[in-house]
């Protein structure tokens, strides 16, 4: 299999009054072409923010200070334009990119839709735009798409306006959109979070249908390991800033390394547990971006912690082909890789 | 819809009426009557006068006299101007305070648009900057100090723009610029805080995923968002260009019906004073409405709540 998105030492910065903010720091993975990616990690850890790097779409504040992108072999990394002009074909590129060939499905979607648009009009508008189709045959995609994603009577649905829908119903929307150019990757950015319990279920199987019928990857970010569980190959768990875990579903769930990400798995909700079982929560909190560690992000909360992880940034111990951890505490146990 | 219209309607008509009662009042506490300057000083005359036009009955018949007439749509005859009725006053003035209003109000929406639109899409700290000191000024300094100004500078000093009447279209440029100065101030900082709000949307994010330019994404997604304010800031808008008339009107001769109301008062003129007042009541209450119509055009979120 091909790689289809590659991530190399991606670092991305926000200026604020403050200082700066230190979002994602060297971070590199890859994607393969129909490969389900999770991204976990909390709040901050900055997650969203390598995929808004990705898309080009950091607030005016946010900057991607180096690394590459390589989509297809193409780099959408904008860390190294600085003329006028260079900038403006990157948008260009970006243009075309966007939806076309990478889908985001958002997070919030009583927020992400525009409230006084019809659903219809957003719904064609990407479609227009990217493949030139006129309204008639955009209608008709568009009705086609949202019959896809479960919304009942579309023809009717296709008149109104996002108010008039569901929390569930938008979200539906929203995937609808991402999907509708047949976009070889999507990007689900914690597609469930704002929604219902019981709608979640519902969505991800939603995504998880559709992008196996269209064979596109997908990269899902959230902060649930349960999410994750049931849909992703490949794990990366992120931490302030940086990956400290990678592995497939199996290393992840059943031989943690990262006391971060034992951390996380232990504070699952487990319904076997006594109901007198205390929830399990990693104390502390999320290291400060403005001025992040100079060793290991998570030494402040790490009950393993050493000297040597509050001054240096902890290796990459390989140990397996795909499962990779970033902690000192395995140094010596498997082989060491250079870590930039 | 049609219900919150009518709804809308009975509000108007009865703010009308408590209008109605509250000028009535106010004039007769003024002090002085109609007839107190006038040469002929005999008693007797003046008796007859004030028969005549009713003014010797009681406040309270004089009232429902008023309102039987205003139901008729009869707003009554000038005290000063014999043989004119303030209906054919109104028929007459209206169209040249309506010319200058539209004129202001044309200025005032493509300046306070443009130069909202700049200040929240620009990059460029100092034309921001400019454009923030301009509206400052614009809305703390009032129309008929810039109109002194002006007419010190371009008609006393520099002889090249007329101030009385408005006979030809060099006639208005300094009329409207004085009663569109702090509407295009103010409509210039309405425009640029809603339009960058708006950007800041996660809308707008969704509008960029979706590959559309960033003109697109703001033609298309962010300027209907951003223009509702705006619209339902158009109703007082107007209201303010009429009343802004008042003084406008007065100072550059313009014979309007800003000018009518500010001589009727200092002559007493009851019937003139409360036609007028009654007939711009009545044009802001229904512009108010117009802009309250066209704010539930715009979003459709108010049509739900107005049902």
């Amino acid at each position: 299999m091909s790689k289809l998105l590659e991530v190399k030492n991606l670092c991305t910065e926000f200026s604020s009054k403050s200082g700066t903010v230190r979002a994602v720091r060297n971070v590199s993975w890859s994607i393969e072409q129909g490969e389900v990616l999770g991204i976990v990690g909390e709040s901050g850890s900055g997650k969203s923010v390598s995929m808004l790097s990705i898309m080009g779409l950091l607030a005016d504040n946010g900057k991607v200070t180096s690394g590459e992108i390589l989509f297809e072999g193409k780099n959408l990394s904008p860390a190294n334009l600085k003329t006028k002009s260079e900038w403006k074909n990157y948008d260009k590129m970006m243009q075309k990119i966007r939806c076309k060939e990478i889908g985001m499905i958002f997070q919030d979607p009583m927020t992400y839709l525009n409230p006084v648009l019809r659903i219809g009009t957003q719904m064609t508008m990407p479609l227009m735009h990217h493949f030139g189709m006129s309204k008639e045959e955009a209608k008709k995609k568009a009705i086609e798409m949202m019959a896809k994603v479960g919304i009942p009577s579309p023809e009717r649905r296709f008149r109104q306006y996002p108010h008039e829908f569901s929390g569930g119903m938008r979200q539906r929307i929203i995937i609808a959109i991402a999907l509708s150019c047949n976009p070889k990757l999507i990007i689900a950015d914690e597609p469930t979070t704002a929604l219902d319990v019981t709608i979640q279920a519902q969505v991800l199987e939603l995504i998880k249908e559709l992008t196996e019928a269209s064979k596109a990857s997908v990269i899902m970010i959230t902060h649930d390991l349960g999410v994750v569980a049931s849909l992703c190959n490949k794990i990366i768990i992120m931490y302030g800033g940086k990956i400290v875990e990678a592995g497939n579903e199996r290393e992840i769930f059943y031989d943690p390394k990262h006391p971060y990400t034992k951390g996380l798995l232990n504070s699952i909700n487990n319904p076997d547990d006594d109901d007198d079982t205390k929830l399990e929560s990693i104390p502390g909190s999320p290291p400060d971006l403005l001025a992040p560690p100079a060793g290991c992000p998570f030494v402040d909360r790490c009950e393993h912690a050493m000297y040597v992880c509050r001054d240096k940034p902890p290796l990459t111990t390989q140990f397996s082909e795909s499962h990779t951890c970033s902690c000192w505490l395995y140094q010596r146990k498997g082989e060491v890789k250079s870590d930039g | 819809m049609i219900k919150y219209i009518l709804k809308r309607v009975a509000i108007g008509l009865a703010t009308l009426f408590i209008l109605t009662t509250v000028v009535f009042v106010l004039m007769k506490s003024l002090p002085g009557g109609p007839f107190d300057s006038e040469r002929v000083t005999d008693p007797r005359v003046i008796e007859i006068m004030e028969r005549a036009y009713n003014l010797d009955k009681p406040y309270h018949i004089q009232y429902l006299l008023y309102l039987r007439d205003l139901l008729q749509g009869n707003l009554g005859e000038s005290f000063k101007k014999s043989g004119i009725t303030v209906n054919s006053m109104i028929v007459r003035l209206t169209p040249t305070t309506m010319k200058l209003g539209l004129v202001a109000m044309v200025v005032s929406i493509v300046f306070g648009l443009t130069l909202g639109i700049i200040s929240a899409l620009t990059k460029k700290q100092w034309v921001r900057s400019i454009i923030v000191v301009f509206a400052t000024i614009g809305v703390s300094v009032p129309g008929f100090l810039l109109a002194l100004l002006m007419i010190y500078a371009f008609t006393v000093h520099l002889h090249i723009l007329p101030t009385m009447g408005l006979t030809s279209w060099k006639h208005y440029i300094m009329p409207s610029l004085a009663l569109s100065f702090s509407p295009v101030a103010y409509m210039t900082r309405m425009t640029r805080s809603s339009l960058s709000e708006v950007l800041r949307q996660d809308y707008i994010t969704m509008a960029r995923a979706t590959g559309l330019s960033k003109l697109d994404v703001i033609i298309r997604h962010a300027l209907k968002n951003a223009m509702l304010p705006i619209v339902t800031y158009l109703g007082p808008l107007i209201s303010g260009l009429l009343t802004g008339s008042f003084v406008v009107e007065t100072m550059f001769a313009i014979p309007g019906i800003g000018r009518e109301f500010v001589s009727a008062i200092t002559g007493r003129d009851y019937p003139v004073i409360m036609g007028l007042t009654i007939f711009i009541g009545a044009f802001v209450i229904v512009m108010n409405l117009v802009s309250d119509i066209a704010a539930a055009v715009v979003d459709p979120r108010i049509r739900l709540g107005s049902k």
